[in-house]
């Protein structure tokens, strides 16, 4: 009897735990699969993002703009590609794949489950050098007079392959990129400025010289016609701008004759070898490039201000290889307004006699300004701070920059990130 | 007689085991149910955590420079709204049924947290919140559905660059997203739930206390996952 009992009783245990055991093993099997697919996809995404960083670096490094590689690691394959979109825009593709055994997936279909990850990034390979606000390749060092302060709210992007220097709590809306670094370093709580754009060191950007697109272009304009008659120059010219279009012209002593900007500059570009003097109203698209100095002589404004009416399409690029100077004379020491993009790729953008002029009140530019060596507008007394010669600053960014630039206008190499898909 | 004994003694032994093994059936079966609970709240929190970290990285895609100012619309701890692209190619589509077509046109996806329910224990309240997400493909399809059930309303830090608060929209660089879930134990254990009123005021005052110790405890140990994920569309 005692047997019988105990042999039902032992039964029944192990039935009831057997069926409990059976439980329990299949959520221990499924909890595994799951542990196991979530580490594999976790791998699969290492790895996508790893290929795109090697895509990336080898597209920098060594110009890669066309084909696709493998590379197999973790258990897993990685198919890295580029596409050039266009002349300037690259995409660059990471897709990773591998397998891994699920038990439910394979009950069903027999095969082992494959899972992917990829990530997807569109990339500019140029950029017109005008899109920064600010670009210089000299600070100057750690100076009083060149330090961004309190009172500068800058917008657009801005650019310095040395060190730029900031005091107290100056605003950059946009992003700040150096080469040498940013003093004080924005990581340190005590630094103030506001970098609502972000930033980024190491960074290096040269300063286009090469303007043979520009010099190209008006000799092709030019045609046969006589210097100093349409698009190219070898004496010192004046320009000043009519608001109907129309250009007043003076080279050297000659008399002073009145065309139309768009029979002198068809394709809109003029090219000297001389000196450039510049004042007006400017309406139309042109890009002036001298191997000189370009002097501003008065006011050079847009006829369809861009400030009030974003969709102007009045816009001037002003480049010299020398110096870029606002000329020291009665019309210019009563405030002083440009509208333009300029550039002094060989020297600096200053105000002539900077030191010694009489107080000129604002300097108001709206566009962005390019030099290798930053200038200086005006002189300040280091105690009280207080302007005693030349200029203050008033410089806004042109927002249409961001879209647009001047004819011809230089670019810089610079693999910049467009969009990011993962 | 001694068949008699033989019987009932058997009975007795045998209704016993049955007894012993039922309850540890029953103790197994619970504490199964517990941890499966568990595992399916961890599951749920992590497939929630992918699907806001899938789109949260979408953030600004295809929308051009000059744009990303708007690109943050709406950015509050229980609220994010932001533009991108879903279907601006065959290369960076957001797998939907029904979008079959690619434009240059700008989505949306927006996130909400509103409240789902409070849970009253007497002396504890716990609060549980609806995730909701609303993806709107212009002019072609706008999904709108609950991915999750969690128990924390403000989801969503806003960081600068350096992982600082973001003082405004244009200086958030990174995204944190905290989501938290309860254990289910506190709701599947009714010990921990019911008031005992049959009981002397000082043991039901000790008791309370108990229940609410041990309710914070396993409130404290409730499941969390916090990310921070870098917006690397925003003034690249």
């Amino acid at each position: 009897m005692w047997g019988k009992g105990a042999l039902i009783a032992i039964l029944g245990f192990t039935m009831t735990f057997s069926f409990y055991k059976l439980n329990l093993s299949q959520s221990v099997i499924t909890t595994d699969d799951h542990i196991n697919v979530q580490y594999m996809r976790t791998i699969l995404h290492q790895n996508a993002v790893s290929g795109i960083n090697i895509g990336i670096h080898k597209a920098w490094n060594e110009g890669w703009s066309t084909g696709n590689f493998n590379i197999v690691e973790n258990s897993c394959t990685t198919t890295v590609s580029a596409t050039q979109i266009s002349a300037d825009s690259l995409l660059i593709k990471s897709n990773a794949w591998g397998y891994i055994h699920d038990v439910a997936y394979f009950s069903e279909n027999n095969t082992a489950l494959q899972l992917r990850d990829s990530i997807a990034a569109y990339f500019s390979t140029t950029m017109p050098v005008s899109r920064y606000f600010w670009y210089t390749e000299d600070e100057g060092g750690e100076q009083n007079w060149n330090k961004w302060i309190s009172t500068d709210t800058v917008s657009g992007p801005v650019y310095s392959k040395s060190a730029l220097y900031t005091y107290n709590a100056p605003v950059f809306n946009d992003k700040v990129i150096t080469y040498k670094g940013l003093s004080p370093d924005p990581t340190v709580y005590s630094n103030s400025s506001k970098y609502y754009g972000g930033w980024e060191v190491g960074i290096e950007i040269p300063i286009p010289t090469n303007m043979t697109a520009i010099i190209t272009a008006a000799i092709a304009a030019n045609g046969i016609a006589p210097l100093n008659t349409k698009s190219l120059y070898n004496k010192d010219t004046a320009f000043e701008f009519m608001a109907d279009g129309n250009v007043i012209r003076t080279v050297e002593t000659d008399p002073p004759d009145t065309l139309a900007l768009t029979d002198i500059a068809p394709t809109g570009v003029i090219f000297s070898t001389d000196d450039v003097r510049l004042k007006g109203v400017l309406n139309g698209q042109l890009t002036i490039y001298t191997s000189d100095d370009i002097w501003i002589d008065d006011n050079l404004i847009y006829a369809n201000d861009p400030t009030a009416d974003p969709s102007s399409d009045d816009i001037l690029g002003l480049i010299a290889k020398e110096t870029f100077k606002v000329s020291d004379n009665v019309a210019n020491n009563s405030d002083c307004s440009i509208q333009a993009c300029i550039m002094a790729w060989g020297e600096k953008f200053e105000a002539e006699n900077y030191a010694t002029r009489p107080l000129a009140g604002e300097l108001e530019i709206t566009g962005s300004i390019v030099q290798k060596n930053r200038g200086r507008i005006g002189n300040f007394d280091a105690i009280t701070g207080i302007i005693t010669n030349g200029f203050v600053r008033k410089y806004r960014y042109d927002q249409r920059l961001t879209s647009i630039s001047p004819p011809f206008f230089p670019s810089v190499q610079h693999l910049r990130l467009l969009s990011w898909w993962e | 007689m001694s068949v008699l004994i033989d019987i009932i003694s058997a009975a007795v032994v045998g209704g016993m085991l049955v007894l012993i093994a039922l309850v540890t059936t029953d103790n197994g079966t619970q504490e199964l149910v517990n941890y499966n609970a568990a595992k399916v709240v961890q599951l749920d929190l992590e497939q929630t955590t992918q699907i806001i970290e899938q789109d949260i990285k979408k953030i600004g895609f295809g929308i051009p420079e000059t744009e990303q100012g708007n690109v943050l619309q709406t950015v509050l701890g229980n609220e994010l709204k932001f533009l991108t692209h879903l279907n601006l190619n065959a290369e960076t589509k957001m797998p939907l049924p029904g979008v079959t077509t690619y434009d240059n046109i700008v989505d949306t996806i927006k996130y909400t947290i509103t409240h789902y329910k409070a849970i009253d224990f007497g002396d504890t309240i716990v609060n549980l919140y609806n995730v909701k997400r609303s993806v709107n493909i212009t002019s072609l399809k706008t999904l709108n559905a609950t991915i999750g059930k969690i128990g924390n309303a403000n989801i969503f830090t806003y960081l600068d660059q350096i992982g600082q608060t973001a003082s405004s929209a244009a200086e958030v660089r990174i995204v944190e997203i905290t989501l938290s879930a309860f254990n289910p134990k506190v709701l599947l254990s009714p010990s921990l739930v019911q008031n005992d009123e049959d009981l002397e005021a000082n043991v039901q005052a000790a008791n309370s206390e108990s229940r609410k110790r041990e309710i914070r405890r396993l409130l404290r140990g409730s499941y969390w996952k916090k990310n921070r994920l870098i917006l690397r569309n925003l003034n690249s």
